[in-house]
Parts: C-alpha cells; structure tokens; sequence
C-alpha cells in the first residue's frame, strides 16, 4: 500500500501548504473561539429573532403560523410608537446624555487639577457606578414619592408645596433623567479623566504663555485634543441610552398613561405584558435598525469632526 | 512551527468545547423518565434496581398564602416518597419566567402556579386536570381556567378584592355604603385631624383592581359590554364593544378625579401608586381605609409591620350612583401542570393530595385568609369564624359575583390601555375626561381588531 510519505508533493502544493500553515490557517485557527462565540450568541439569536418576527408567536399560539410583515406593519402603524415611543426615546437620549457628558467633562478637569483628598474623591465620584441601574431607578422613585419621598421634604423645608413628581409627564420624566444623570455620569467622567491624563502639556502650556485664559485654552486646545476620546463617548453612551430600560421601569414603569415609556419598554410590554413575542420581535428588529441609521450618520458626522480637529504636524516633522 | 500547532490546537479544541457547551452544558440535566404506576412494565427478571427517586419541581410566587401551601406539599411529598423542590420566584417576574418555560420544548417545572389574571394566556400550555380532580370545584372557580371546554388548574384559595378599614376610626355599621358616603366618612376624619387621607389603595397598572376597576364594577360599568358577561363567544358576538364611553364608566372616572383633586381623600400621587406604594400609608396609620387582598388580612395584623395591627375591619364595596346591587369577586389561586412537565402523572397526584384534602385546606384557610377552594369548608368556616363570614360576605356571598378579568388573549392589553387612559384622564383637567374615553374606546376597538 502506497503511504503518503512515498508520494511526492508538487513544489505549489507545497508552497499552498505553507501559505495556509503559515498565514490563513494559523490565523483561521486563532480567530475560530471568538468567531464560534460570535455565531453562537449574535448570529444565531439575531437569525432567531428576524424569523420569530414574521411569526405569530405566543404562549397561547402553540403552531408554527408565519405572518408575514404584519408584525412589523402592527408596529409601524402603532399611533404610541412614532407619537409616544420613538420621541420619548430621542428626548432621553439627547437630554440625559447631553448632561452626562457636559456634568462628566466639567468633574473630569475638576479632578484633574490637583485637589486635596484626590483620590477619596474619585473613589467617591465612582460610586453610582456601582449600584445596579434598577436599583438606582428605585431610590429615585421612593426619594420622589409625593408622601415619603425626601425631595418633598426639602420642597416643604424651602416653603413650596409638596409635588406629586411622578403623577405628571414632564415631571416624571425629569425624575427619571435625574436619576440616568446620577448613574452614568461618573462613567464620563472616568473616561474623560483618562483622557485628560494622556494629553501633552506642551500645547497648554504655550496657549498659557501666549496670554490665552483659561476658558480660551480649554475652548481652543483642551477640547480639540480631547475629541476623539469625546466622540467615543458619545457614540457609545448614544446607543446605550437608546436601549434604556430600567430606570424607567423602576421610576415609572413609561407612566402616568404612556408619557414616560421608551422604547425597551414598549418591546417589553409587547413581550411580557402581551405575550406577543413576534410583535416584540418585531420592534425590537425596527429599532435596532433606527439605531444603525442613527449610528451611521452620527459616526459620518464624528469621523468628518475628527478628521477637522486632527493637528497638523509642524513641515519639520512631516519632512 | 510546532508552537504555531499547538496554538492551532488549543484553538480547535476551545471551539469544540465551545460548541458543546452551548448545545447541552447549559440544560438541566435531564430527569430520568419515571414511569407512572399505570403505566408499569413487567417485572425486571434480574432483582429490581432502587427506584430512583421522584422529584418535583414547583413554581411559586413568596406570599403568607403559597409559603404555608408549599410547606403542605413538601410535607405530603415526605409522606409519598416524592422529593417536592420549590423554585419562588418574584411576582414582578413570575409570568415572564414561566412562559419563557412554557415556550421551551422540555420544561423545568412539574407544578406551577396558575392565577386567573393570566389563565387565558397560558392555557393551551397546560394540561386538563383529570376529571375527578376537576369536579371537586365549584365551576364557577374554574372559568377563568377553561380551555376547550376542560379545567386546567386547581384553586388552592380564591382571592377576593375587600376593603379594609380602621376600626378604632369608624364603627361597622358606619362604614360607608356608597360612593358619597366614602367621601363624607373620609373628609370628616381628615378634618378631625384623626388621618392625613380618607382613602388609598393602588391604581397604576396593574394594581387598578383596588381603585378603577371595583369602583366600575359597583357603579354597574365594565370594561366590555354587555355589563359582567365573561364569555368570549358572547362577547364577540357584541363586537368586543367597550364600555367606556358609558354613562357609569364616565361616572367612575369623575369620582376619582374629584377625590384626588376636589375633596382630596386621596394623595395626589395615587394615579402612580401600586399597591406596594399604598399599604405603608395605611398600615402607618395615615390613611383610614383601603382596598386589597383579603389574603393580606395576616399582613395587616401582623403588630411588627402595622401600626394598625388589631384595629382593622373587612367591608363590602360601596356602591356607585348607578350601581343596582351590591358586588364581589373572588378568583383563584391555583396549581397547574405544564404539557412539557417531565413528571406530570406524580404532579398530578400532589396536586390531588393536597388540594382536595379538607382538613387541610381549613387549616390553611384559618391561618392565611382568603376563601378555599373546597366549597365545604368554606360553608363550615363561615358558620364558625367571624372574621371569614365578613369576607365572604363582601366577596362570594355579594349579590352579584364577577370575574375580575377578561379570558381572551388581549386582556393585558386591553386592561393596560384602560389604566393608561383612566389616568391620563386623572392627571389631566376634568373636561378632558371625555376625549380620554374615547380615545380609549377606540384604543380597544383597535386591539381587538387586530
């Protein structure tokens, strides 16, 4: 019996061979964990997901019925979904974010300056990113209850009447962008601070030299060198306030009536309130495209920005 | 080039455990089929091996009520040779988790608990009880768990909406019959200074049973028409035709729009309150009456959570202006079988055991509350105790007795919409009152047409 040893090798599959041992197989082989891993939990659930989504699939359904893009269709001819829903979520979005991050960057340069008890501080400062989401949710809703709820307390301490906070649209929601504030904003300020730490001095120093004020250096120096560290920021705390759920939940639940429901809550209740998981399926498939094209055109927006605010090597240098 | 292998192969090998891990490593390891005792094989030729032990799992809410009646099944599991694991799981996520179960090709629990609320939305997921099983209820009981003209749970209590009131505050026979006299009662005692609110209870979905929705019902409204019909069939028949655009149904939501804002009985915050948010209020002494549970009757007298305790009464709805008779509900909390239970012959027998075991049931009945189940004991029990004649008087033993849910599919949605819009109507002027309703006629007409 011939063995393959006896069978020479033509010099190109040799050189095949190699290529594969010593490029794409080898690679192939590192890449396979995290690809299977990949596939297993993203690829596989989204294909999930888009198929449950032209089901009619519930607990009180128990065949296989497709559906066509009626799902979607229910969703998109929801009057709560683009009269509710979708603009309850961009408020949040653009509210509680654009406070988180102005609030972040000013703790940041606070920190970053040296201050007694530094480091107590910042411990300090880190602490909200400790308690879980939800249970911050819940001791906003008790700190906002209208009869044992702290804020009334200081209302009555000021001499203005006591409010019921979470009885109305605007203040309910205020109550819930306060409570988003008090938990996400030491992640700005953490990532910020980082930020702030790895920017050259020389830059600052000679805007100082040059008689700029301080307003002026952070305006024209700080903050260009600091943007892609902000841009990263914001895309990426963008898309999480998106997904918003448990504050809202735990501060509301998307009342009085529907005034304060987001979007995670709405796929939710189609989900678990109505067993309707093929509707859920749906939204949740509607908005994760909202949020690619939202993310597109704010990562074109923050490319073009960043490419702006990149500094110029000296000719020197560049030569 | 062996190094570069050696990783290749580490990287393989990684994958592969990968892949096995999430098609078995996360399932429970699978319960050896137990064949049940109908359904034995020949004797074995060889000496039998041990038999292996049967275990069930149950899945249950914490409350006073399905704490003591899992310590019964545990018991009765000892006594039978069953192992009976109980699995609590909190009510704020009770339904996802066991439908998520339902949903799965093999389930985890042998037993669940089955409320009325959601009977209709998990009924083609659970199996018929045998019929012996089933004719030991009142069929009443069991509507709210039909499916297909067969029972599917069997009710180990009823739980019925009463009120609950300071008795050192006002004498039974004064508590109030109507809807005027709650209001009068109410601002008397605030002006007395003896409660800072004459009346709490929850209201935002989906608590609104203690507030909206009793005060509907004793006022002669309903959520659909015809008035208190509970059949689908009928109720297709009438087109699903919601009653908010009423005259009772208007009626119920300017009471509570003139007792939160005009005679201020209520908090202002109660349109946000569950019921977790309104029990401190009374249970601190703050408030003079509400409406619950009447399975919380231990709670409320338990002295080291209530400062109320030993000073309470139980009454009957107050009747609305339109209201014709007195009204009660009282629905069932029962036990069910899952189709994909893995040990559903021995479930059922637990079931049996302890469900229809008379003793038992009375003694659960004297030491939580609520109604049983068995109508026998209930009829003994409100021959000896006073307390249970007064709940069954404003519950089973009302003139008129509904459900206090719907059995189609769209129930939460349809009850979710009526929370939303009542309390928009609430929290907005009073002239709003009737651009909200109908709104929500149209809201029901839309979800019930899809």
């Amino acid at each position: 019996m011939p063995t393959t040893a006896s069978t020479p090798r033509s010099p190109r599959r040799e050189q095949m061979r190699a290529a594969l041992e010593d490029q794409t197989l080898f690679s192939w082989q590192l890449v396979l964990p995290a690809l299977v891993m990949l596939v297993l939990f993203q690829v596989v659930p989204i294909a999930l997901g888009v198929l449950n989504s032209l089901r009619k699939f519930s607990t009180f359904e128990t065949r296989v019925v497709w559906n066509g893009f009626r799902n979607y269709a229910h969703i998109l001819t929801d009057p709560h979904f683009f009269g509710t829903i979708l603009p309850n979520t961009l408020l949040f979005v653009l509210l509680a974010v654009s406070i988180e991050l102005v609030l972040g960057m000013g703790i940041a340069i606070l920190i970053n300056r040296r201050i007694a008890l530094a480091g107590a501080v910042r411990t300090l400062l880190l602490l909200p990113l400790m308690v879980a989401p939800l249970l911050s949710g819940l001791m906003f809703a008790w700190m906002f209850n209208d009869q044992f709820g702290v804020a009334n307390v200081v209302m009555k301490a000021l001499g203005f009447s006591p409010v019921a906070w979470l009885t109305q649209r605007w203040t309910a929601f205020s109550v819930i962008i306060l409570a988003d504030v008090w938990t996400w904003t030491p992640w700005f300020v953490v990532i910020l601070f980082a930020g702030l730490q790895t920017l050259p001095r020389d830059p600052h120093e000679a805007a100082m030299l040059d008689g700029a004020t301080p307003w002026q250096v952070f305006w024209h120096v700080t903050l260009p060198l600091l943007f892609p560290v902000l841009a990263v920021t914001l895309v990426l705390r963008s898309f999480d306030a998106f997904r918003v759920f448990d504050v809202v939940w735990a501060v509301t639940g998307g009342g009085p009536g529907r005034g304060t429901e987001v979007f995670s809550v709405y796929t939710y209740k189609e989900a678990f309130g109505f067993m309707k998981f093929g509707t859920a399926a749906a939204a949740a498939n509607i908005g994760a495209l909202i949020q690619m094209v939202i993310g597109f055109l704010f990562y074109r927006t923050v490319r073009r920005a960043l490419e702006r605010s990149k500094v110029q090597p000296p000719p020197e240098a560049a030569a | 080039m062996f190094r570069r292998r050696f990783a290749g192969l580490i990287a393989v090998l990684m994958s592969l455990t990968l892949v096995l891990g999430a098609c078995g490593g996360g399932s429970q390891p699978a319960q050896p089929a137990q064949p049940a005792p109908s359904q034995s094989q020949a004797p074995p030729a060889s000496p039998p091996a041990p038999a292996q032990p049967v275990v069930l799992k149950v899945a249950y809410q914490k409350s006073p009520i399905q704490d003591i009646w899992i310590e019964k099944m545990v018991d009765w599991g000892k006594q039978n040779n069953i192992t009976v694991e109980p699995n609590a799981i909190s009510y704020e996520v009770y339904v996802q988790k066991v439908s998520a179960n339902l949903l799965a090709p093999k389930g985890e629990y042998d037993v669940i608990w089955q409320n009325d609320d959601w009977g209709q939305l998990w009924g083609p997921r659970i199996e018929p009880l045998p019929p012996d099983l089933a004719n030991a209820f009142q069929p009443f009981d069991l509507e709210p768990f039909m499916v297909n003209g067969k029972a599917t749970a069997a009710p180990m209590v009823l739980t019925a909406g009463v009120f609950f009131y300071r008795t050192d505050l006002i004498k039974p026979e004064e508590f109030p019959k109507t809807w005027d006299e709650l209001v009068q009662v109410s601002k008397q005692l605030q002006a007395e200074g003896k409660v800072k609110w004459g009346f709490v209870a929850g209201m935002k979905y989906p608590h609104s049973w203690f507030s909206l929705l009793w005060s509907l019902w004793s006022n002669g409204g309903d959520v659909l028409l015809p008035v208190f019909e509970r059949d689908n069939a009928a109720l297709a028949k009438n087109g699903w035709k919601s009653g908010a655009t009423q005259p009772e149904f208007k009626q119920m939501v300017e009471f509570w729009h003139d007792a939160i804002n005009l005679h201020k009985i209520a908090p202002p915050g109660i349109t946000g309150y569950t019921r977790n948010d309104a029990d401190p209020l009374f249970l601190g002494g703050e408030a003079a009456i509400t409406m619950q549970d009447s399975t919380v009757w231990g709670a409320f007298n338990d002295a080291s959570k209530s400062k109320v305790a030993g000073k309470i009464g139980i009454a009957s709805w107050p009747t609305g202006p339109k209201g014709q008779q007195r009204i009660g509900w009282a629905d069932a909390w029962a036990w069910a079988v899952p189709t994909n239970a893995p040990q559903k012959e021995a479930a059922f027998r637990l079931i049996k055991g302890v469900t229809t075991d008379a003793a038992w049931v009375e003694e659960a009945t004297k030491k939580t509350g609520g109604v049983p189940g068995l109508k026998a004991v209930g009829d003994k029990l409100q021959k000896e105790d006073p307390v249970f004649g007064k709940i069954v008087a404003a519950t089973i033993g009302a003139p008129k007795r509904v459900h206090s849910a719907y059995y189609m599919p769209e129930w939460p949605e349809v009850h979710t919409a009526l929370a939303d819009y009542v309390i928009k109507a609430l929290t907005g002027p009073k002239d709003g009152i009737d651009a909200q309703l109908k709104a929500l006629d149209a809201e029901v007409g839309r979800i019930m047409k899809k």
